[in-house]
């Protein structure tokens, strides 16, 4: 397919996902004022005219095509609207909290790629071996295992019990920082434990990927002529095997975006980390349609982006495909 | 591929600055130096806490109330004089004065004057704050001298608790702001309280309020507050990131032996409500409602649902921890032979129904439920959905059995009223009872008890209702979770607990030196 006609089609994705952005918060039961008078059910309700009052503020009042063109004008414009729960700009909330769900899915993906890359080309290598069943077994395991349960089993042991982590935040809090590097390794040490509990839920699916397609690459015939010509395991292993194989790895870990933030949702829940994950759940639970819409929208965007991203690399790394 | 090597440099250049950046945000000015100790309580972001900003949730009033006072405040016992001296109540309830305090200070060191009382009232009828108490029908304000004055149109007797709880707002910064919601400023945050906000951190969901020197009322006891989110707050007060929390009933055994902690069992206002669509026969019969609250194991509920933790309700509805509580309220125990009985007596043919739930904790109850009613023949099936759609269904009617749970048990007993006798159905969930429910004597006294202002005469009158109530069973309260509150009494001891309210760090009485 062209580029041209690459790039109708993904303009078309977001388009239709814009769409639903708008239809599927509405679409959820429940009524956002009711849901902002409490659900402690420790205080008085608001009158009919406190909620006239908060109805208009809202602009829940106006009619759906008016609330749906005033989303399209604030889509163009850039104006997200202002979150009915939070009472803050939605453009705001959320950028404030995606620095830190781009650290943890980055990093997440980063390290279960890393690692699932190496382990499944040295695990296609031993094809065979108690090396290799041994490993299969495991991550397989652990690739069926629900990501809250890992997060939990590392909070206990490597944080309730032998204290090398904190057991939740983002950062040491009403803490004074000697320095620049101090604050970083602070956020670090913090950040260690959501990382670690996403790239091992991802790490089974990663390392079974890079291993088939390794495997897979081993039985070519160019990687037995590199054989023949004498040339050690590990620059057959690395130079000729691993880069043949990087293609799929490389799109399916771009393209894996999607249920990452999936899983840094419960992983945020988890250990109290301010990502987007924690503030789509309390806008699911609050009924709050314009976070809602602002947070499935860079979503969408991200998603759809890296799956461009995806394409136009594998497009580059691999002549075939030109 | 030296592009995407300079790409990624740069995203992460970007990232590492973007983390860097300033996140604390600094209101009040630099922190003091004290002797007493700073306490640490869970956080988690509950808003800003200013009147109109904080949002609707028990944390976030509970945080603004620490810096903005209102007439009255409440403590273990009833409503006490805060900014009010006294009070007096005038022509049998129409008329309220209050005797303002004198020489209070504002966190920016400006008086606070008569007119910032009246000011506060009228811009809460303009613009409704988050905890809207009062309402523009029914009420006129003035001030005189040193006193603030209401006069209402007809007397109703939750109207003090309501007036005492409106929080008094600067009139010197609000006067000019139209639009509080959008007011983010650092001024609108100064407030009377006895702890002023010095950081605020939104995205972190941390708090930290320290001790407001120049205080009218008593010394707070600790110099800072600081809220700060954990992961898990068992394991956060075992290792000392936090000095109080609120623990599962099965973590409790960890505490046993720790000297330095005790253990406090909050007041059940919070719990679990069956209420009958009695449209759908045999519900309509009080026979068979009798027959059903015989047969119900509470008890049972209680050990497996709230793992011991908890109180069976009271059929009278206010619950046994209730400051109007009737003691002497119709029970009916647990009999399934009984049970059995009164539906043989009646010729009730024995129904299939359907009980309508939503979440993990309610279906236990329901399966719980229909075990036992299995016992009497009666087949129970569970309708399981998820919340939002069942209070829609539980608003609109459409259930036949159907399990709630809500808190605010502990609130003003006009709620009866607005539970029983009102017509048009609530807004919320506690306000509603089951569908087809009617009976005029319990109209009539829950509209009596509504207008006196009497507190014998009143408390009279709702021991009545709740008998008749009782008699009635419109709806079968299962039970009220009793949660365990454990603290560093090294840290802080003596919590308090507001007299409608199960939770010791929402009442300010806590933190302040109190005989």
């Amino acid at each position: 397919m062209s580029k041209p006609h690459r790039l109708l089609e993904y303009g078309l994705t977001l388009f239709v996902l814009f769409n639903l952005n708008f239809i599927l918060p509405r679409a959820l039961p429940g009524d956002p004022l009711l849901t902002l008078v409490n659900t402690d059910q420790s205080f008085s309700v608001l009158t009919a005219e406190q909620l006239d009052y908060f109805t208009s503020y809202y602009g829940l009042d106006e009619p759906l095509s008016r609330q749906y063109l005033k989303y399209w004008q604030g889509l163009l414009t850039g104006e997200l609207g202002k979150s009915i729960y939070f009472k803050e700009d939605v453009a705001s909330l959320v950028l404030r909290r995606l620095g830190w769900t781009v650290l943890l899915v980055g990093s997440g993906i980063l390290l279960s790629s890393l690692v699932g890359v190496i382990l499944g080309s040295w695990a296609a290598w031993c094809q065979g071996s108690w090396f290799d069943r041994a490993l299969y077994f495991f991550l397989v395991c652990l690739a069926e295992t629900p990501v809250f349960l890992i997060g939990t089993l590392l909070l206990f042991t490597l944080g309730a019990r032998l204290h090398w982590f904190p057991l939740g935040g983002a950062m040491t809090h009403f803490a004074s920082y000697g320095s620049r590097p101090g604050q970083l390794l602070d956020i670090l040490h913090h950040a260690a434990l959501p990382v670690v509990t996403l790239a091992l839920s991802r790490l089974g699916s990663s390392f079974l990927l890079s291993r088939n397609t390794m495997v897979a690459t081993l039985n070519e015939e160019f990687m037995h002529t590199a054989y023949l010509k004498g040339l050690p395991g590990k620059t057959r292993l690395f130079k000729h095997g691993l880069k043949n194989c990087l293609v799929p790895v490389i799109t399916r870990t771009l393209t894996s975006l999607g249920t990452m933030i999936g899983g840094a949702v419960l992983v945020e829940n988890l250990f109290a980390y301010p990502g987007i994950g924690g503030l789509l759940q309390q806008a699911v639970l609050a009924c709050d349609y314009p976070l809602m819409q602002g947070i499935l929208l860079v979503t969408s965007i991200s998603v759809v982006t890296m799956n461009l991203l995806g394409d136009l690399l594998c497009y580059r790394l691999d002549p075939r495909a030109r | 591929m030296f592009c995407i090597f300079v790409l990624c440099a740069a995203l992460i250049a970007g990232l590492v600055a973007w983390f860097l950046r300033p996140t604390q945000q600094y209101i009040g000015g630099e922190p003091q130096e004290s002797l007493k100790p700073v306490l640490r309580l869970p956080g988690g972001d509950w808003g800003p806490p200013a009147p109109y900003l904080h949002y609707s949730r028990g944390p976030g009033v509970y945080k603004m109330q620490l810096v903005f006072d209102s007439l009255l405040e409440r403590d273990g016992s009833g409503y006490i004089p805060w900014l009010a001296t006294g009070y007096q109540v005038l022509d049998q309830g129409r008329t309220y004065v209050f005797k303002l305090r004198q020489g209070v200070k504002w966190h920016d060191g400006r008086k606070l004057t008569p007119e910032d009382v009246l000011f506060s009232f009228e811009y809460a009828l303009r613009h409704p704050p988050v905890q809207a108490h009062i309402t523009s029908e029914n009420i006129t304000m003035s001030v005189e001298e040193d006193s603030f004055i209401v006069h209402l149109d007809f007397p109703d007797a939750a109207m003090l608790g309501k007036l005492g709880s409106v929080r008094i707002i600067p009139k010197h910064i609000y006067e000019n702001i139209e639009d509080p919601i959008g007011f983010l400023e650092p001024s609108a945050f100064i407030g009377t309280g006895p702890f002023k906000l010095e950081q605020y951190n939104r995205e972190h969901g941390t708090y930290r309020f320290v001790e407001n020197s120049d205080f009218f009322g008593p010394a707070p006891k600790v110099s800072a507050i600081e809220f700060v989110p954990v992961s898990d707050e068992t394991l956060a007060l075992l290792q000392g990131d936090l000095d109080a929390a609120t623990i599962p009933p099965d973590a409790i055994s960890l505490f046993a032996d720790l000297e330095q902690f005790a253990v406090m069992q909050n007041p059940g206002f919070w719990g679990y409500r069956l209420l009958f669509n009695m449209n759908v026969e045999p519900l309509g019969s009080i026979k068979f409602r009798q027959a059903l609250a015989h047969g119900i194991d509470r008890q049972q509920l209680v050990e497996k649902i709230a793992r011991g933790a908890g109180v069976l309700g009271s059929y009278g509805i206010l619950p046994v921890d209730h400051i109007n509580y009737n003691p002497q309220v119709i029970d009916y125990p647990y009999d399934p032979e009984l049970a059995k009985q009164l539906i043989a007596e009646e010729e009730i043919a024995i129904p299939s129904l359907s009980i309508l739930v939503a979440g993990e904790r309610e279906a236990r109850i329901g399966q719980l439920l229909k075990e036992q009613l299995a016992e009497m023949g009666i087949e129970l099936n569970i309708r399981s959905v998820d919340a939002k759609t069942k209070d829609t269904l539980i608003q609109t009617g459409q259930y036949q059995l159907g399990l709630i749970g809500h808190g605010g048990m502990g609130m003003d007993p006009d709620y009866l009223r607005i539970r029983f006798a009102q017509e048009k159905a609530g807004q919320m969930i506690s306000q509603v009872s089951s569908v087809g429910f009617a009976n005029d004597e319990i109209n009539r006294l829950c509209l009596k008890q509504r207008k006196t202002t009497d507190e014998s005469l009143r408390q009279d009158y709702l021991n009545q209702l709740q008998n008749l109530i009782a008699e009635n069973i419109p709806e079968i309260p299962l039970f009220c979770t009793t949660d365990y509150f454990v603290y560093n009494r090294e840290k802080l001891d003596g919590w308090v607990y507001m007299f409608d309210h199960h939770e010791p760090t929402h009442c300010n009485m806590s933190y302040l030196v109190h005989p």
